[in-house]
């Protein structure tokens, strides 16, 4: 035991190992930075998935309020000035609330508890996805 | 020095293992309690629970971090009420462990990258258990989740190898 200590004691503070470790992370960062979309679409519109399944969707530019009841909770919606925010839902962290409003593809509001996902999608896709 | 297999759990042993768990079941509701850190990113948060975990893998050994762990898991959930929360770091919990174990058996890091490791097999194993969770690609917050977990590592790491430093060699003597 004692050995095993003094061992951890006497290692040095960082080592080119450290170096090489931080390095793969900060890569595996700029790799799915590379592939995170973040260019901004036309006439960006939101969905809202409950339960995996998809529950609404609509404009970003159009100003709404969507209330989801669901047997877990209850979630309001606020969709304003191009943005959507969670304006107030029952689950126990709050966090989904916390994390403000979001109108770019790349974020998302998670609301783990309810199960209620709500992403920013491109309209132009969207709209073949309608016809098709 | 080799300890044999057989041997009784010491009472000091005892009394650190539950020491840890107590502490990593405070800070964790200390935690809870602040305030989030970025509003972009409200599941990012420091973690200082982990410290003491990693502090009984390193010092006792992966099944003692393992009886930390789910002590302070166990409590957490019956204390706050949040199951899910609870799944999802149990989840992050398996995976950062397993990936400590290994990083033990092989030992050519030091503390700090085997923290940052562990921390970011901690927030891979979060956003993989969300994403099955709720069958949605999760990848896009993948970026700031990997850069979050590479400066909380860090930290937690610097934080253990200054309390290993810092603790005279005395503390650990009948430890085994």
């Amino acid at each position: 035991m004692q050995s095993k200590i003094q061992k951890l004691k006497n290692e040095k503070f960082f080592k080119i190992s450290d170096v090489i470790i931080i390095a793969v992370v900060v890569f595996a960062i700029l790799i799915l930075l590379y592939f995170t979309n973040f260019a901004s679409v036309e006439n960006p519109q939101y969905n809202i998935y409950v339960e995996n399944e998809l529950y609404q969707t609509g404009s970003l530019s159009e100003d709404a309020e969507i209330i989801i009841t669901t047997e877990n909770g209850t979630a309001i919606f606020h969709v304003e000035n191009g943005a959507i925010h969670m304006h107030e839902a029952t689950c126990p962290d709050g966090l989904c609330i916390e994390q403000g409003e979001i109108s770019s593809t790349s974020s998302k509001i998670i609301c783990l508890p309810l199960k209620i996902v709500c992403e920013i999608t491109g309209g132009a896709e969207s709209e073949i996805d309608a016809v098709s | 020095m080799q300890t044999s297999k057989k041997q009784q759990l010491s009472t000091k042993k005892l009394a650190v293992l539950a020491l840890l768990s107590t502490l990593a079941l405070i800070s964790f509701l200390i935690e809870s309690t602040l305030p989030v850190l970025f509003p972009y990113m409200p599941y990012a948060k420091l973690g200082v629970a982990n410290i003491f975990i990693m502090f009984a893998i390193l010092v006792f050994g992966v099944k003692e971090g393992i009886i930390v762990a789910v002590t302070k898991l166990l409590l957490s959930a019956m204390i706050t009420g949040n199951i899910y929360g609870c799944l999802y770091s149990a989840c992050g919990l398996t995976l950062s462990i397993l990936a400590l174990a290994i990083l033990v058996k092989f030992d050519f890091t030091t503390i700090i990258g085997k923290s940052i490791i562990s921390s970011v097999c901690f927030n891979a194993g979060q956003v993989l258990f969300a994403s099955v969770s709720l069958s949605q690609s999760l990848v896009a917050i993948m970026p700031l989740m990997l850069f979050c977990s590479l400066i909380s590592g860090g930290i937690i790491g610097i934080a253990i190898k200054i309390v290993i430093n810092k603790l005279p060699i005395s503390f650990f003597v009948n430890l085994g």
